[in-house]
C-alpha cells in the first residue's frame, strides 16, 4: 500500500537533535573527508569558522537520528521499508555550530502517481525545515522518495 | 582518497570562470566496511546497504551503497573546491544508478554560472559522481556564495 493523497500537507515534528563534535568527526570520516576543519577546532577557526562546521550532507544525520520511524509512519503514513531515494537537496540558511539543538518539521510537499513499465509508483517529496534553539531556520532539505508498487510490501 | 592534512585553500569569486572544470576527487573503492561505517554515522540502517542476504532477496545482486554516501562524496568534492562547506547556499542531486562493492566513484564538476545578486558573489556548478565504467551514479548542482577580493 502506498500513501493516501490526503496526507499531502500533513506535518510531523522530528525529535530535537543536539549537534556534537564527535558526530561531525564520525560523519566526515565515514564519507572519506579528511579536511582537518571537521576534527580540529583550531583548523576550523583558521579557515574562518567559529567552531567545527558541518559537512554539506550532515542534514541526513539529523534526519535519521532524530527520526522516530514508528511515529512518522503513524502521522505521515510513510512506509519504513521498500522506499527508494530519488533526489536530495539542501538549502543552507544559516550557520550551524556544535552545541546547537535542531528541531525538524517535516511536511509531505507533494505526491505524484506515475505509471511505468513495471507497474505504478508514487513519487513523494518531503520538505524538512530545521530550526535551532533560538527559533532561527538554519537548514531546509527536500527529499524525493519513490514507492514502487512491487516493493511496497517489503 | 586524498591524504589531506591541511584545510583546502579558499576560492575567490575572481578566480572562477564559467566553463571551468573543478579538480576531480577519486574516492576509495566501496567496501562492506565503508557501508557499515556510513550506516552508523548517518543513522540509515536500511539492511539493503549492510545485509548481503537482503540485497539478494530484492534481486539487487548484493548490497547497494547508500545514495547519500555518494552525495557525501560529492559534498566532500564541492567543499574541497570551495575551501570548506561554508560558501554553499544550495546543493542537490538526483540518484541515477545503484553503487555496489568495488565501485570506484569519481566526482567531477564544471562551473555553469557566475553572477552577482543582492550584493552576493554567486557561482553555480554541475556535479557528477561516476563509477570506473563512466556510469553516472548521481548528478546535480550546487550554488555557492564566494568572497570577492575587490
Amino acid at each position: 500500500m502506498g500513501i493516501n493523497a490526503d496526507m499531502v500537507g500533513r506535518t510531523f515534528t522530528l525529535n530535537p537533535f543536539e549537534v556534537e563534535r564527535g558526530k561531525i568527526r564520525e560523519f566526515a570520516a565515514a564519507t572519506g573527508d579528511k579536511n582537518p576543519i571537521y576534527t580540529d577546532r583550531a583548523a576550523a577557526e583558521a579557515a574562518g569558522y567559529d567552531d567545527i562546521p558541518l559537512p554539506p550532507t550532515f542534514g541526513t544525520v539529523v534526519g535519521f537520528w532524530a527520526l522516530d520511524e514508528t511515529r512518522q509512519t503513524e502521522q505521515l503514513g510513510l512506509p519504513i521499508s521498500g522506499v527508494l531515494h530519488g533526489e536530495e537537496e539542501y538549502f543552507y540558511l544559516a550557520p550551524i555550530l556544535p552545541g546547537d539543538t535542531l528541531t525538524g518539521e517535516r511536511k509531505i510537499a507533494s505526491l505524484v502517481e506515475r505509471k511505468g513499465k513495471s507497474g505504478s509508483m508514487q513519487i513523494v517529496a518531503l520538505e524538512t525545515t530545521y530550526t535551532n534553539q533560538n527559533g532561527q531556520e538554519v537548514l531546509k532539505s527536500r527529499t524525493t522518495i519513490v514507492l514502487p508498487e512491487n516493493m511496497q510490501e517489503g | 582518497m586524498s591524504e589531506r592534512t591541511t584545510a583546502p585553500a579558499r576560492v575567490f569569486f575572481e578566480d572562477v570562470s564559467e566553463g571551468m572544470a573543478l579538480p576531480e576527487l577519486v574516492n576509495s573503492p566501496i567496501t562492506h566496511t565503508m557501508l557499515v561505517k556510513y550506516a552508523g554515522a548517518s543513522g540509515d540502517f536500511n539492511p539493503l546497504h549492510t545485509d548481503p542476504a537482503v540485497g539478494q532477496k530484492f534481486g539487487l545482486g548484493g548490497p547497494i551503497a547508500h545514495g547519500m554516501l555518494i552525495m557525501g562524496f560529492l559534498g566532500h568534492f564541492a567543499s574541497d573546491y570551495l575551501g570548506g562547506p561554508g560558501p554553499l547556499k544550495q546543493f542537490g542531486v538526483r540518484f541515477k544508478n545503484m553503487t555496489r562493492h568495488g565501485d570506484v566513484i569519481t566526482c567531477s564538476g564544471v562551473i555553469t554560472q557566475k553572477y552577482e545578486e543582492d550584493g552576493q558573489h554567486l557561482i553555480k556548478a554541475n556535479v557528477f559522481a561516476k563509477d570506473q565504467t563512466g556510469e553516472v551514479k548521481a548528478s546535480g548542482s550546487f550554488t555557492a556564495s564566494l568572497p570577492a577580493r575587490a
